[in-house]
């Protein structure tokens, strides 16, 4: 928080609801804080249902109905863009935040080339005719690791893989030149050698271009190694939210605790079972009382069942929304064989 | 590999060997054959008693489609399928409906297994009718108890399969398999829709149930991860082919495949992140390769950094490492 000229992106008590009913409302974000510093990636983690994707689309302002945002601000630039008009948010969108989401088969035009894609998200923003596009849309390619260019512009986004496809679309996202690239869980879907080449490629886009990067995933594995700090989201929820190792090293949080207590290693554990999370991750439109993981957290005491914990600060950058935080260290608790 | 299966050791509750299973290539207006396109591709395999078999691989592999020629539900081209040591070619119908029941598949899509229209009681109830047990109260039992293992409540026998969460579908899915009692479970991919807090519970009760019941499990998975907790024996696939077969702590600690290497690499995990390690995996870029036209030498050698001449032009045998940790690969112990 110090080093406030760094932060590209603050995202201030943000609030997304969904009209369920004439009287009912689910709460999908309930009061997200995070700030995304220049250069950096940035990992949100959470199930599904915890509010990750809608978080994402708030900044963007592409919630749509019956979601709408119901309160917070969101800082790019100086400036609040939840409240700016809706013409000056189109000339952010895409061209200074973009967005890559999870399905690259539906983001496409299945009839018209490539290149016709590309060219097309370059002049709609900046009208420059066909050449300087095609310039620019090779250039993109080149910097997600496509050396043939010129033979893909001319093909049809069915012509491909999956993975490849992806990987247009990250090219695709970066042709304006953005500031910030949300990637909506871009290997959900993927073969897990195929995901590796996707974050791969994304990492080296990151380091060419010195761009930010919000990736929201459910696999820790995937935010470890891709990502510089780590934002953990559950029930709408931020929890907890620090740098990488002091989060997977040092986890306050008891939810967080639980789930990289889960997490199947490469590594063989000495104890045979897993320390699962018991329970079910609680239904949106229902959310309990007081801190909305109590039900299922084993540390939890009276006070968790009625005050909601509030976000605050229990390390160096490290925010924590737990009234009773933990001391735990990873080291001592996994028994490597 | 061929003689080891021969020998038909007793404790092994499912055997294969030699399979093949082919699909046609079809072409032009009334759909010609012109050529077959091998799917599996002479897999062998033995799954013990109690024990835990993974087959790993991407998908596009053929590890599903070699669940279900095990399973019956497609037939075979060619090699032999044993169930408890007799051949599947030898059985009566009534004998093949009765390994049917003894083995029960668990498939990703939970909400596409289960009925819509039909309650998880009646879900649950189904294949014990279907089993001829006519009794309702001995139903009402067996299903109350398997409910127990699985721990769901009894509420959740009138509810609908859509109004209940992912996890909780594959309880029940779970569940639905254990109530006829079976040998065997086939899970394809048990727990990779599942959240990350679920995936535990779901791989900790799979491991509960499989040393209550005594089941045997064919797990079929893409991550080496996922797979290291639970697996005795795993089996890596690529292209149909089975490119590596060893003890689970044998592939982690000694694997010989270079595709087991970009597997392992690939997985991303936490100890990786915390080391820093990028996403090196050592793969050069493409895909499968199509199986219509397969490549000529080593079906890897398209993908393979390591691969030359003799990779591209001859196909590799199966050969022994060690007593049990077979590999496919010419350079195997050089890279």
């Amino acid at each position: 928080m110090e080093d406030k000229e760094n932060v590209i992106l603050q995202v201030k008590d943000l609030r997304t609801y969904f009209k369920s009913g004439p009287q009912k409302v689910v709460k999908a974000v309930e009061g997200v804080n995070f700030s995304l510093k220049q250069g950096r990636v940035l990992g949100i983690i959470g199930e599904s249902g915890s509010g990750k994707s809608v978080t994402a689309k708030s900044i963007l302002r592409i919630v749509d109905e019956p979601g709408y945002i119901a309160g917070g601000e969101v800082i790019f630039k100086g400036e609040d863009i939840l409240k700016i008009p809706e013409k000056k948010m189109r000339s952010i969108r895409g061209n200074e935040i973009s967005m890559i989401f999870q399905d690259p088969t539906t983001s496409f035009n299945p009839y018209m080339t490539i290149g016709a894609q590309l060219m097309e998200a370059y002049n709609s923003h900046t009208p420059s005719g066909s050449e300087k596009a095609k310039k620019e849309a090779l250039r993109v390619l080149k910097l997600v690791g496509i050396s043939n260019g010129e033979e893909v512009l001319k093909k049809f986004p069915c012509e491909f893989s999956a993975g490849f496809r992806q990987r247009i679309f990250i090219a695709m996202a970066m042709i304006l030149y953005p500031d910030i690239l949300i990637a909506d869980e871009p290997t959900t879907s993927l073969g897990i050698t195929i995901q590796a080449e996707i974050i791969e490629a994304l990492s080296e886009v990151q380091k060419q271009t010195g761009i930010s990067i919000i990736i929201i995933t459910h696999d820790f594995g995937v935010v470890s190694q891709f990502s510089d700090d780590i934002f953990v989201m559950y029930a709408g929820r931020c929890v907890e939210s620090s740098p990488k190792k002091e989060l997977l090293l040092k986890p306050k949080h008891p939810y967080t605790v639980g789930l990289i207590r889960s997490v199947p290693l490469l590594e063989a554990r000495k104890t045979k079972r897993l320390k699962s999370i018991p329970g079910f991750p609680p239904d949106m439109s229902n959310v309990p009382q007081g801190c909305p993981f109590a039900p299922r957290c084993e540390y939890a005491q009276e006070k968790c069942r009625q005050e909601v914990p509030q976000l605050r600060e229990v390390g160096k950058d490290h925010m924590c929304a737990c009234h009773f935080p933990l001391d735990y260290d990873v080291n001592e608790d996994t028994e490597l064989e | 590999m061929a003689v080891e299966i021969n020998e038909k050791k007793e404790d092994a509750v499912l055997s294969c060997s030699d399979l093949l299973k082919q699909y046609p290539i079809k072409k032009g207006l009334f759909h010609k054959v012109v050529g077959q396109k091998n799917i599996v591709d002479g897999v062998s395999l033995e799954l013990e008693r109690g024990k835990t078999l993974a087959i790993v691989g991407e998908s596009g592999c053929g590890k599903t489609v070699l669940l279900r020629v095990l399973l019956g539900i497609e037939n075979k081209t060619d090699g032999t399928i044993c169930f408890n040591g007799k051949s599947l070619d030898k059985m009566s119908a009534q004998e093949k409906h009765v390994m049917q029941s003894k083995i029960q598949m668990i498939f990703q899509d939970t909400l596409g297994s289960l009925h819509p229209r039909m309650s998880i009681r009646e879900s649950l109830e189904e294949p014990l009718i279907l089993n001829g047990i006519q009794d309702p109260k001995e139903r009402e039992k067996i299903i109350l108890n398997v409910l127990e293992q699985v721990g769901l409540a009894p509420m959740f026998l009138e509810r609908y399969p859509h109004q209940l969460s992912g996890g909780q579908r594959q309880r029940v899915v779970i569940a639905r398999c254990l109530v006829v009692t079976p040998e065997i479970i086939f899970a394809d991919e048990p727990i990779s829709a599942l959240d990350v807090s679920l995936q535990a519970q779901v791989i900790n009760m799979l491991m509960d149930l499989q040393e209550e019941y005594h089941l045997s499990m064919l797990l079929v998975a893409h991550d080496l991860a996922v797979v290291r907790q639970i697996a005795d024996k795993i089996m890596i696939m690529y292209f149909g082919k089975i490119v590596e077969y060893a003890p689970s702590k044998e592939i982690y600690k000694n694997a010989q495949h270079p595709y087991t290497k970009v597997l392992l690499k690939a997985a991303p995990s936490i100890s990786k992140g915390l080391e820093d390690a990028g996403f090196d995996i050592a793969l050069k870029p493409g895909d499968l390769p199509d199986p219509a036209n397969p490549p000529k030498g080593c079906p890897f050698c398209t993908r393979c950094i390591y691969a030359d001449e003799r990779c591209m032009n001859e196909k590799p045998e199966q050969t022994m490492v060690s007593e049990n940790h077979m590999v496919m690969c010419f350079k195997a112990g050089e890279v």
